[in-house]
């Protein structure tokens, strides 16, 4: 029935429930309708001519900044308890992983940043917690992790989040803050969306209203504006970690740190191989560790010795 | 949160956009990041005075400004003539410098929502409203057919409209 007659019967006979129902929906769609277009007219005058605006550095921009005010000696950013304990840290990390040396020589303290594009990538942060961040994604930390441990993240990562009752660890999304002790989940937010999925543990996440608590095999999604706590058990949505490992012009120390962080093995470079030198141009998709590193052996020469299941020898390097 | 966590959420917030804004008054990258590079100094130097919980935004984009200015004359350059920034200091009220760091923040917005398209979408999405193709010249230059690339078009209007919404607010 056009929408003409329905109206025309709507106003003939108030009385017709079935019309009124038919005009409600109409007017509903309606409104949707008006509403959609205008989102896309916006969206289509805002992307009209963006030629002229840049993408500068932050991230390099950052750490020539955090090095400056660092350096100011009102009020030092960087305790002498802090830098001791950094050199402890440094210290474990020459007896357990090598590879450290090779990483921290500057003794620069900036703080990590890690931006990704098209492909995604894990690190490790220094209280030992892994973070893996998907594709086209901004993970930044914000503090020093003296007193707690704060990060803040645009996008899409896993977090493995090492138990520290001191240091509560927080991440900061648009939509609200992410409190947690020790535990494990996906985390995907940007400024529409939230999506939260527990693997281990427990999380809190507040925002303006109220605080919410969600356990492992819980999610706490955002639909429509309303949070929505579910059960989730199908953890393999969390497997895109494994899936996509792609280095672009990557020295070979970070690729390396990547590989031990997703595959949670670790690397003996007892013989001090100049890894930094060595970059690497190449893609992983679903591969093992076993796979990855023949393809390495065979790119840069590089000969692996598996010493456990957890530990390899690296020796013998030849780049291009 | 610490005050040095409050400062690098404010830098890795407002960084880009205001480099934006100052490449735009004095016409050169290195200059202007070097400007944004001063003024958060400058913040750094004076956090004991300044809320960085409260909205400095509008702070942040007159301090750029008269750093711009300052830098111009310094340099002896006569700035270009731009309808927007006229160089007599008519931009000088709170309320204008907060409404520039309102539209650099929604171009910062819209920059990063264009960066999480899908490649090809991006590509296509960009060859259409930037360089002004046609759907046509779209499909010879990336050897794909016209009916994909409206595919693409709806598909990134789509992802746009979802993450760009709320962008007049």
């Amino acid at each position: 029935m056009k929408i003409t007659d329905i109206i025309a019967q709507y106003l003939l006979s108030k009385e017709g429930q079935q019309e009124r129902n038919q005009l409600a929906e109409w007017h509903d769609d309606t409104s949707k309708n008006i509403e959609i277009v205008k989102e896309l007219d916006s969206v289509w005058e805002a992307t009209e001519d963006f030629s002229d605006y840049e993408t500068f550095d932050t991230n390099a921009a950052w750490s020539a900044l955090d090095s400056k005010i660092s350096e100011e000696p009102k009020q030092p950013l960087i305790s002498t308890k802090l830098l001791a304990a950094a050199c402890v840290v440094l210290l474990a990390g020459l007896v357990t992983w090598n590879l450290i040396d090779n990483h921290n020589t500057s003794g620069d303290k900036a703080l990590p940043n890690h931006t990704t594009d098209d492909s995604s990538m894990s690190f490790a942060l220094e209280d030992e917690s892994r973070i893996w961040l998907n594709s086209n994604s901004e993970f930044v930390q914000v503090s020093d992790f003296t007193e707690t441990r704060s990060v803040s993240l645009e996008g899409h990562g896993y977090f493995e989040i090492a138990k520290d009752k001191k240091r509560p660890f927080t991440i900061d999304t648009d939509m609200g803050t992410i409190k947690v002790l020790g535990t494990a989940f996906d985390l995907n937010c940007d400024p529409n969306t939230f999506d939260l999925k527990v693997t281990e543990g427990k999380v809190a996440f507040t925002n303006k209203k109220r605080t919410y608590e969600i356990s492992a095999n819980q999610r706490l999604v955002m639909d429509n504006g309303v949070y929505v706590m579910i059960d989730w058990y199908d953890h393999h949505e969390a497997d895109w970690r494994f899936e996509n490992l792609s280095f672009d012009n990557t020295p070979l120390s970070e690729v390396l740190t990547t590989l031990s962080t997703t595959f949670q093995v670790t690397f003996d470079n007892s013989d001090n191989l100049d890894l930094t030198n060595c970059l690497i141009n190449t893609k992983f998709n679903d591969e093992s560790i076993t796979d990855i590193l023949s393809e390495l052996e065979i790119i840069v020469n590089l000969k692996v010795k598996k010493l456990s299941d957890t530990t390899y020898e690296i020796s013998s390097l030849k780049c291009q | 949160m610490e005050i040095k966590a409050k400062y690098k959420k404010l830098f890795f917030e407002w960084h880009n956009p205001l480099c934006n804004y100052a490449n735009r008054i004095v016409k050169d990258r290195s200059s202007a990041s070097d400007i944004v590079q001063d003024v958060f100094v400058y913040v750094w130097e004076k956090r004991d005075q300044l809320d960085l919980d409260q909205n400095i935004k509008s702070y942040l984009f007159q301090t750029t400004y008269h750093r711009c200015i300052n830098h111009l004359k310094q340099s002896k350059i006569v700035p270009l003539s731009d309808d927007e920034y006229k160089m007599s200091n008519t931009a000088s009220d709170e309320a204008e410098f907060q409404r520039e760091a309102d539209i650099y923040a929604k171009k910062e917005r819209i920059i990063k929502s264009l960066r999480h398209l899908p490649p090809k979408c991006k590509e296509v999405f960009v060859l259409s409203r930037q360089n002004g193709l046609t759907y046509t010249e779209i499909a010879e230059s990336l050897g794909i057919s016209k009916k994909t690339v409206e595919n693409h078009m709806v598909k990134a209007l789509s992802i746009l409209r979802t993450n760009l919404k709320n962008l007049a607010t």
